[in-house]
């Protein structure tokens, strides 16, 4: 009975990791913009779901969850790795990791311009925006993980992009 | 440029973005070329930004994540019980429901065993019958000096007037002590 419930265990895991996976990475990569610290960022929040998984077998509470955690470590490791950049490495500048189809030189710089005027928004609304271009994520996903009411997410969306498109040139 | 274009701005961005053009905008834009092509343009890098935002968030983990996180979450979950040999805790035991049930019912044990512990034995020891045997021919000391001559005398209190020397004497015997009393005189 004991291996049962411990193969079940584990065999619930590996199927939320695989729902959740592409999601998760995103989120923490949507914060962070490399590929290597946004995979390691998305690992411990699996391994911290899995710490806690006896809660956590819905698949609903797993992705809210994990959803929620892989953000707020995304956000501690940013804020550390600032600390250290403008202690230590000040002239240095974080080269943003592009992934997938923005393989271009043209698609490479028209991402840096975008992550540059990202960090140049409000936290608020730069955080919502973050979250909403994740895929699959709703309203009222970015909505649970940041705590706050979904007209919240479209009125900070919406003044977000309004930011972005006057910056654009 | 005028100054009602600079007013319509906001109305731009707004039209851009939302594809809707409210319709003070749409007379505005009727008679306004260089609003039209503001717009226009505002258009196209709109459609850059949302292209852009997504290339921001695009891709996935490497192919081996899965594979990593199952194999270190079977590690850690290794690690955190992992004790060797007989002490080994069986994985059951480290579902959270069962190690509250367990400590329940330790618990429960140990005050059961700490009630029968204190409850007193029936046996007697030779030693505890010898002890209550001194205890019940113990006597104190007033006892003691109660058995003396006349504590017949001392065993109540007078009422208002008596002595403490209470002596109920007869007339026989009061006339043997006057007689005896002459024949001391004598």
């Amino acid at each position: 009975m004991t291996m049962t419930g411990s193969v079940t265990r584990e065999q619930s895991f590996s199927d939320r990791v695989t729902e959740n996976q592409r999601r998760v990475f995103q989120i923490a990569y949507s914060v962070l913009g490399n590929a290597a610290d946004a995979e390691e960022i998305a690992q411990e929040a699996f391994l911290s779901a899995y710490q806690n998984f006896a809660q956590l077998r819905d698949a609903e509470k797993f992705r809210a969850w994990v959803n929620r955690i892989s953000f707020r470590m995304a956000l501690n490791r940013q804020r550390g790795t600032r600390r250290r950049m403008s202690r230590d490495t000040a002239w240095q500048t974080l080269q943003p990791e592009v992934t997938g189809g923005a393989g271009s030189a043209n698609a490479r710089l028209l991402v840096e311009q975008m992550r540059q005027q990202m960090a140049a928004l409000p936290e608020k609304l730069r955080q919502v925006l973050q979250l909403s271009i994740v895929e699959e994520m709703e309203a009222a996903d970015v909505g649970a993980i940041l705590g706050i009411p979904t007209g919240t997410v479209r009125s900070r969306l919406h003044a977000a992009r309004k930011l972005l498109l006057e910056a654009m040139q | 440029m005028t100054n009602d274009c600079k007013d319509r701005k906001d109305s731009l961005l707004e039209a851009a973005l939302t594809g809707e053009t409210e319709s003070s905008l749409q007379q505005h834009l009727a008679s306004c070329e260089e609003c039209r092509q503001e717009l226009e343009t505002l258009r196209v890098r709109r459609a850059r930004m949302d292209a852009a935002l997504l290339m921001v968030a695009q891709g996935g983990p490497q192919p081996d994540f899965h594979a990593r996180v199952v194999q270190a979450a079977e590690a850690a979950g290794q690690k955190k019980f992992a004790v060797t040999g007989w002490f080994r805790m069986p994985r059951l035991i480290t579902n959270q429901r069962w190690m509250f049930a367990a400590s329940a019912l330790a618990l429960a044990l140990a005050i059961v065993a700490g009630v029968v512990n204190l409850r007193p034995s029936h046996k007697l020891l030779p030693a505890d019958i010898a002890g209550a045997t001194q205890l019940a021919n113990w006597q104190s000391p007033t006892a003691a000096l109660m058995e003396t001559p006349g504590k017949e005398l001392l065993s109540g209190s007078p009422q208002m007037g008596e002595s403490f020397m209470r002596m109920d004497l007869n007339i026989v015997d009061l006339k043997i002590m006057d007689l005896k009393i002459e024949e001391g005189h004598k």
